[in-house]
């Protein structure tokens, strides 16, 4: 299996297969919900107009007017805020088949920024054709519906984190938290996965100094919790990391089938 | 961006960083340390009375460019005070 970093490199000039990242989509959609294989066709045609961005490159600004929203192709983008004093707080990170301004469909002006952490291709759909879909389909409705419900859950995780758990419960959480989602989305074993963020990101994420973070992640390697090596996440022991993390992955609604981890 | 090192003495334990965090220059390394120092002394607090954290921050080429020191000590009401205000109503 390659990470989608390594994809998007491979893939580098060639042409990019719309029909493939809708199918993300699908994917992404059916580790919350299965869908009948009519409904599946539909959103398989959905327009998409695919861009290729840089790391570190905003999709869409907070105050910005949108007619259209963004499905992630490949990379790893972000939603965000600017405090006063220039300090960044990373709201949510989304993978390969998420749609992060899917609410953008109704509420139109951004309350934040969307923005790329890596290099990534983004498929923009017209709100009008999604607009389409979900009128012509209840359950494709009710599936964008869902996908809002758990961002809002993932989001009550974050706030309880940030307010109530200490640093090193906190990394360990997102470490269980970002291996769960990539290996639902076939991105992971479940043991190890491309973790493409750097120190500061994860700090932004978490609501940490850099400083701090670094000293907290490097307790967490030294307890043989886990390894990074160049971008690479491997969990070395998950029971342990859970029960640091306090992680249970309920908040993240996942199927049965889309909810194995490998390493328990 | 140059590197920096941020050593911790908890007490009588020390924490040698070996990584290193890279930062703008030398002022943003002092707000690191000074930044470390509360956020190290909030996860303590719960733990006891009686604290004393510092941050000594090395700069790549080995000279300690700042330090900084935080001790806490918490005293209850009814633990034996030393001294103690006369005439105050």
């Amino acid at each position: 299996m390659i990470s989608y970093l390594q994809y998007v490199i491979r893939r580098g000039g060639k042409p990019m297969n719309k029909q493939l990242y809708l199918q993300r989509l699908v994917l992404k959609l059916e580790t919350h919900v299965s869908m009948p294989s009519a409904e599946r066709e539909k959103l398989l045609d959905l327009p998409l107009t695919l861009k290729r961005l840089d790391a570190n490159q905003d999709i869409v600004r907070e105050g910005e007017l949108t007619k259209q929203c963004c499905l992630v192709a490949e990379g790893l983008v972000c939603r965000y805020k600017i405090v006063g004093d220039g300090a960044r707080q990373i709201l949510s990170l989304h993978l390969p088949g998420d749609i992060p301004d899917i609410h953008s469909l109704l509420i139109e002006r951004m309350d934040h920024s969307l923005g790329t952490l890596t290099p990534a291709v983004v498929g923009l759909i017209p709100h009008d054709a999604v607009r389409a879909l979900t009128r012509t389909s209840y359950r494709i409705s009710e599936a964008f519906w869902r996908e809002t419900l758990i961002e809002a859950s993932i989001y009550r995780e974050w706030m309880v984190g940030i307010g109530r758990r200490a640093a090193p419960s906190r990394i360990a959480h997102l470490f269980c938290e970002f291996i769960t989602k990539m290996t639902a989305i076939g991105l992971s074993d479940g043991v190890t996965c491309h973790l493409p963020l750097t120190q500061p990101e994860i700090a932004d994420a978490l609501g940490l100094s850099t400083v701090h973070m670094n000293k907290k992640l490097r307790e967490i390697r030294e307890a043989k919790l886990i390894r990074i090596r160049a971008n690479r996440l491997t969990v070395l022991d998950w029971k342990g990391l859970c029960s640091l993390a306090d992680f249970d992955p309920d908040y993240l609604h996942l199927q049965p089938d889309a909810a194995k981890i490998a390493s328990d | 961006m140059p590197c920096y090192f941020f050593h911790t003495r908890d007490g009588e334990k020390l924490d040698i960083d070996e990584e290193g965090t890279d930062l703008p220059d030398d002022q943003s390394a002092r707000n690191a340390a000074k930044e470390l120092l509360a956020a190290l002394n909030r996860e303590k607090l719960p733990n006891g009375d009686h604290m004393s954290l510092s941050v000594t921050v090395q700069n790549a080429e080995g000279a300690e460019i700042y330090i900084v020191n935080l001790r806490l000590d918490g005293l209850s009401a009814d633990a034996p005070v030393a001294s103690k205000r006369k005439g105050a109503h």
